[in-house]
């Protein structure tokens, strides 16, 4: 067999790798190098000023923190909705075809029209309230509220569907056979769902989790629209300093540390379901 | 021969005092095929109209949601007519365009529109890229002579020189909803307004300081009504104040009984993040009472989206205004076209136009709403003699900005 020259390899790479550099390689080094430059032409090519004031300013990391939760929590709501919605849509053919039918309606409605649905449903004097405050029933605070209640359900809405179609999707692929010969040595739903389907659908759910946390992270119109007005998450401080106080260096720091905060995620999710993966692993080979 | 110098003298001085010079600097940053160092308001017309009509056409951009209609269907087709000139409109948002804009400056590229409509909160901004005309067009155009003058040269708390026509003027109030609580009984002063908040909490509706102007202006408005000592209030007009000065005086003991005002306020208001926020929590009465723009409260009223039992006043120490403004930016490829366009909108009839529409006050002083409203549309607005005795001017924009932050990491940090 020929050996394949390198130049010949690096040109079968070039449309892949050169596409991934080009539009992905290259905008985040620059935001990466951007975020310790300057502010304005007359101050230093080079400083930490940026960085050090997102990291030494309460109301910045206040904003970190809460970024993180807007992204948390929506995408552990809507795990706990979608997976048993998932197995549900496994079940037979008319479960199938309800849920099928019931769960994509948020998936056609923008963000944007899901967070004035919360707003209009869910304010102080919005519909809920107005049926509910005859019955004498009162609603918690739900939009401006210190813990983004409304952001969070307003995101979890829109990424259920997303999680399901995906989630779904991967159980749908698992062999009937593996199923049907679990149901016949005695497994009942419950654990054929624990023991079987999760295990086998990990890779969707995996990317769906990240899917729906990473989106959630950089959220801007759902927070903006019914966060509360303390503390801000950093996706809204990012569009303040940029287009009204054109505090660019400041931006892309705080792009980079939310990208850094989405990286460790991932790397720590990968780690647990790894050791998750490990510690099976003895027991199967015990068995 | 003194009566011959005398009229040498005579002479020149006319010929100076409306030649028209740079703004903050000694040369004009744009350069159009006309002579600016000879351009006046006397020859505005005779230099400008051939050029403009030559150049046939020009690019208008926006930022507005509620003055489209006043544009499309009455503003913009009045200036076609009259001279001849096509113009492209074009509606976005603000930052994002005044983003474009300096991008396009900064690649040396043409400017994408050559007249730009945006809010004054970017008028620092502008400056400090270079993308504004440094043309003082205050004293330049023929239509900017019955404009108040303080007006036509500070806009957002920035002053510019004139570079920036103030085509829109609005003012902070307090709306409240005659269906929840009566005139007679709305608080007059800033004092009265915390005692009522904390009998009725979560009635008094108030935007975030950060959220939106409404909220800034009122933050400027209770500085205006606590804070007594002359020293302190000389820094309300100091406009050469720099971020470091603001810092050092939020920090200092000028400000501390506005502090302790909101430090009172924050737990027993609703503080919402936005000026449409607040009138939408006034309109389904779940708030009483909020701190509104007169304009947008006057649009709400007149579209539905507020009862027409809301009424505004302002407090009695009063309540900062401000308004939005046109400027011809760097790099415009039609500048003739653009300082016509400019001069038109500042004129007695397109001003009263946009009043009569919109509810935008103008800047023009020959130009009285009470003459031109219906009883219902007077209604809608703050009070006429309110208006004239209460309107304050706005804030530096470094020293808001220092107070806007403090609020925002010291008090709504502290209650949340």
């Amino acid at each position: 067999m020929t050996p394949v020259r390198p130049t010949t390899l690096l040109l079968c790479l070039l449309p892949g790798v050169g596409y991934l550099l080009v539009f992905f390689g290259m905008p985040l080094v620059r935001v990466l190098v951007n975020s310790f430059s300057g502010r304005g032409p007359q101050t230093e090519v080079f400083t930490f000023t940026p960085w050090i004031t997102l990291l030494t300013t309460p109301v910045y990391l206040d904003g970190l923190r809460f970024s993180v939760w807007l992204a948390v929590a929506p995408t552990a709501l809507s795990l706990l909705i979608a997976l048993p919605l998932s197995a549900l849509m496994q079940a037979n053919e008319t479960s199938r075809r309800f849920f099928g039918s019931l769960y994509r309606i948020p998936l056609v409605v923008p963000g944007i029209v899901a967070a004035f649905l919360v707003l209009v449903m869910l304010d102080r004097g919005g519909m809920a309230s107005r049926i509910l405050t005859p019955l004498g029933i009162a609603l918690p605070r739900l939009v401006r509220d210190e813990w983004g209640l409304g952001a969070i359900i307003a995101s979890s809405w829109k990424n259920i569907p997303f999680m399901t179609l995906i989630i779904s999707g991967s159980m749908a692929a698992i062999n009937k056979d593996v199923l049907s010969a679990a149901r016949t040595l005695g497994a009942g739903r419950f654990t054929i769902l624990w023991r079987i389907q999760l295990p086998l659908a990990q890779p969707g759910i995996t990317a769906a989790v990240l899917l729906t946390f990473i989106s959630s992270l950089g959220s801007f119109v759902v927070p903006n629209l019914l966060g509360p007005s303390y503390p801000l998450p950093l996706s809204v401080h990012m569009y303040t300093e940029g287009f009204t106080k054109g505090n660019w260096p400041l931006v892309y720091a705080m792009g980079t540390l939310l990208s850094i905060v989405a990286v460790g995620v991932l790397l720590t999710y990968y780690a647990i379901i790894g050791s998750i993966g490990q510690s099976d692993a003895p027991k199967r080979a015990g068995a | 021969m003194k009566a011959f110098t005398a009229a040498i003298a005579a002479t020149l001085m006319t010929t100076t005092a409306y030649a028209v010079t740079p703004v903050g600097s000694e040369e004009f940053n744009i350069q159009p095929d006309f002579d600016l160092a000879a351009l006046t308001s006397e020859n505005f017309y005779d230099v400008v109209v051939p050029r403009a009509k030559e150049e046939g056409k020009l690019t208008f951009f926006d930022f507005t949601n509620s003055f489209g209609p006043l544009f499309t269907d009455h503003l913009l087709p009045a200036f076609e007519e009259e001279y001849g000139i096509v113009v492209n409109y074009i509606r976005g948002n603000n930052e994002a365009a005044v983003q474009q804009l300096i991008a396009a400056n900064n690649s040396g590229v043409a400017a994408p529109a050559d007249v730009y409509f945006v809010s004054s909160s970017t008028t620092g901004l502008l400056l400090r890229e270079n993308v504004m005309a440094n043309l003082p067009l205050a004293d330049l155009l023929p239509n900017a002579d019955n404009f108040n003058q303080e007006i036509a040269r500070v806009s957002g708390g920035v002053e510019h020189g004139g570079a920036y026509v103030p085509f829109h003027r609005n003012q902070t109030s307090i709306v409240y909803d005659t269906r929840t609580v009566s005139g007679d009984d709305v608080p007059t002063t800033a004092d009265a307004l915390l005692v009522w908040a904390e009998a009725n909490p979560g009635k008094f509706v108030v935007t975030s300081p950060a959220g939106g102007g409404s909220g800034n202006g009122f933050m400027q408005s209770v500085a205006y009504a606590k804070v007594e000592d002359d020293d302190c209030r000389a820094e309300f007009s100091n406009f050469a104040i720099t971020e470091e000065q603001a810092e050092t005086y939020v920090n200092g003991p000028c400000l501390t009984p506005v502090w302790d005002y909101y430090k009172k306020l924050i737990p027993v208001a609703e503080v919402t993040n936005g000026n449409s926020d607040t009138l939408n929590l006034v309109a389904n009465g779940a708030g009483a009472i909020g701190t509104a723009w007169e304009d947008m409260t006057y649009d709400f009223i007149g579209r539905g989206l507020l009862p027409p039992t809301v009424r505004q006043q302002i407090i009695e120490t009063g309540q900062v205004g401000g308004g939005d403004g046109m400027f011809l930016p760097v790099g415009s490829g039609h500048p003739a076209a653009a300082l016509l366009f400019l001069d038109f909108m500042s004129q007695h009839d397109i001003q009263l136009e946009k009043l009569r529409i919109n509810g935008s006050r103008s800047a023009r002083t020959d130009i009285d709403p009470v003459e031109s409203f219906s009883e219902e549309q007077a209604a809608r607005l703050i009070p006429t003699k309110e208006f004239a005795e209460r309107a304050l001017p706005s804030m530096p924009a470094p020293l808001t900005t220092a107070m806007r932050d403090y609020i925002v990491a010291n008090l709504l940090r502290a209650t949340n």
